[in-house]
Parts: structure tokens; C-alpha cells; sequence
């Protein structure tokens, strides 16, 4: 889930008192998203995500070590948040290998929302900004 | 500059403009997600046109558009 309801995170918080419609909609978007995806695919990559934006340490996997797939993914999350631009044709066809190509779709707009949401709570986190 | 996508759009579905639309054509209900949320954000007011056209032009170059 990305944005959880009633988080006590001062920037989610802000957000969805500021403006409750855009955090509908991204929380909905996102579902949407991970029922393409595929939920605990997804949650993974949302974690990843959330760690690179906060620079706080991942829980490690529940169920110990990550299959090919996942790996493949959270490469090609970490490549996406640090530099869109410079995801190679290998990442891709990484995910390719076992992911159809809308389901990868997918992956990528989630990540993209996910890193743009944190980013944002993360700045109205730091500032003091209440108007 | 011609480009190619790294994966490929189904074809026929075209943006207004006369791209390929990729969220419309993988799939409409991401298509809807995404038209809902930039409603949202672009058209808030919240920002004013000079401010909007800065922070857009600035985002265009980090991503190394040039349209």
C-alpha cells in the first residue's frame, strides 16, 4: 500500500489534509497497478523505493532469499530512481525474462508514482510550509 | 532524434498529438490512474503559470526531453 490511511508520517499527513482527493487517487492508482503487477512483486519494489528516497535500511525479505524475478525487479527500481534515464536494454530485458511486457508497464509507472509520492511527503516532511 | 522504446507499444493507439500512447495501449485503466492524478496536480491552481513553466521546463531537462 502506498499511502496508508491514517499514517502518522507528517508529510502523508499533510497531503491527505491538504488535499484528501490527490491521495485518493494516488493510493487508487496504485492499487490499480499492483493488481497488474502482482501485490507482493509490487511490495517489494515499493519498499525499495521508500528506502533509496528516505536513505533508511529495507526490511529484509519475509521469506528469505529473493527469486530471480525479484531481483531483476528491484534492479531495474534502484536503476529507475537514481537515474530514469540510464535504464540499460539489459535491465529490461532482465524483467522481460519473466515478466510480460504490460505487466512490466506496470511495474514502471508504479515505481515512477511510488518515488514521486515519497519524494514529495518527504519534502513536506522537512518543511514548515502549513498554508 | 528518433528514438526507440526499450519495450515495445502495442500499435494503433495514438495520443492527440500522434505519438504512441503507451498507457492506453497496455492497459486503459492505467491510462485512467494517470489522466485522474495529472487533473489533479496540473490544474490545482496552486501554483503560479511562471512557477508551473520553470519546475516544467526544469523536469523536461533532467530527463533529457527536448520537445
Amino acid at each position: 500500500m502506498l499511502v496508508p490511511v491514517g499514517s502518522s508520517d507528517p508529510g502523508t499527513a499533510r497531503v491527505a489534509g491538504r488535499r484528501p482527493e490527490l491521495a485518493v487517487a494516488v493510493s487508487s492508482h496504485f492499487a490499480d497497478l499492483e493488481r497488474i503487477v502482482g501485490a507482493e512483486l509490487l511490495e517489494r519494489c515499493r519498499a525499495r523505493v521508500q528506502s533509496i528516497v528516505a536513505g533508511t535500511p529495507e526490511a529484509p525479505a519475509a521469506d528469505g532469499a529473493d527469486t530471480d524475478v525479484v531481483r531483476a525487479c528491484l534492479a531495474l527500481t534502484e536503476q529507475f530512481c537514481f537515474s530514469a534515464q540510464w535504464v540499460t536494454d539489459d535491465q529490461i530485458d532482465s524483467v522481460l525474462r519473466y515478466l510480460e511486457p504490460g505487466r512490466l508497464f506496470a511495474l514502471i509507472v508504479a515505481v515512477s508514482l511510488a518515488e514521486r509520492w515519497y519524494r514529495l511527503t518527504a519534502f513536506l516532511d522537512g518543511t514548515s510550509v502549513s498554508r | 532524434m528518433k528514438t526507440t522504446p526499450k519495450l515495445p507499444i502495442p500499435p494503433g493507439l495514438l495520443t492527440p498529438q500522434g505519438t504512441p500512447d503507451p498507457y492506453q495501449a497496455f492497459d486503459p485503466q492505467i491510462a485512467r490512474g494517470r489522466n485522474r492524478l495529472t487533473s489533479l496536480t496540473r490544474a490545482s491552481g496552486a501554483l503560479d503559470p511562471v512557477t508551473s513553466e520553470l519546475v516544467r521546463l526544469r523536469n523536461a531537462y533532467l530527463q533529457g526531453c527536448n520537445t
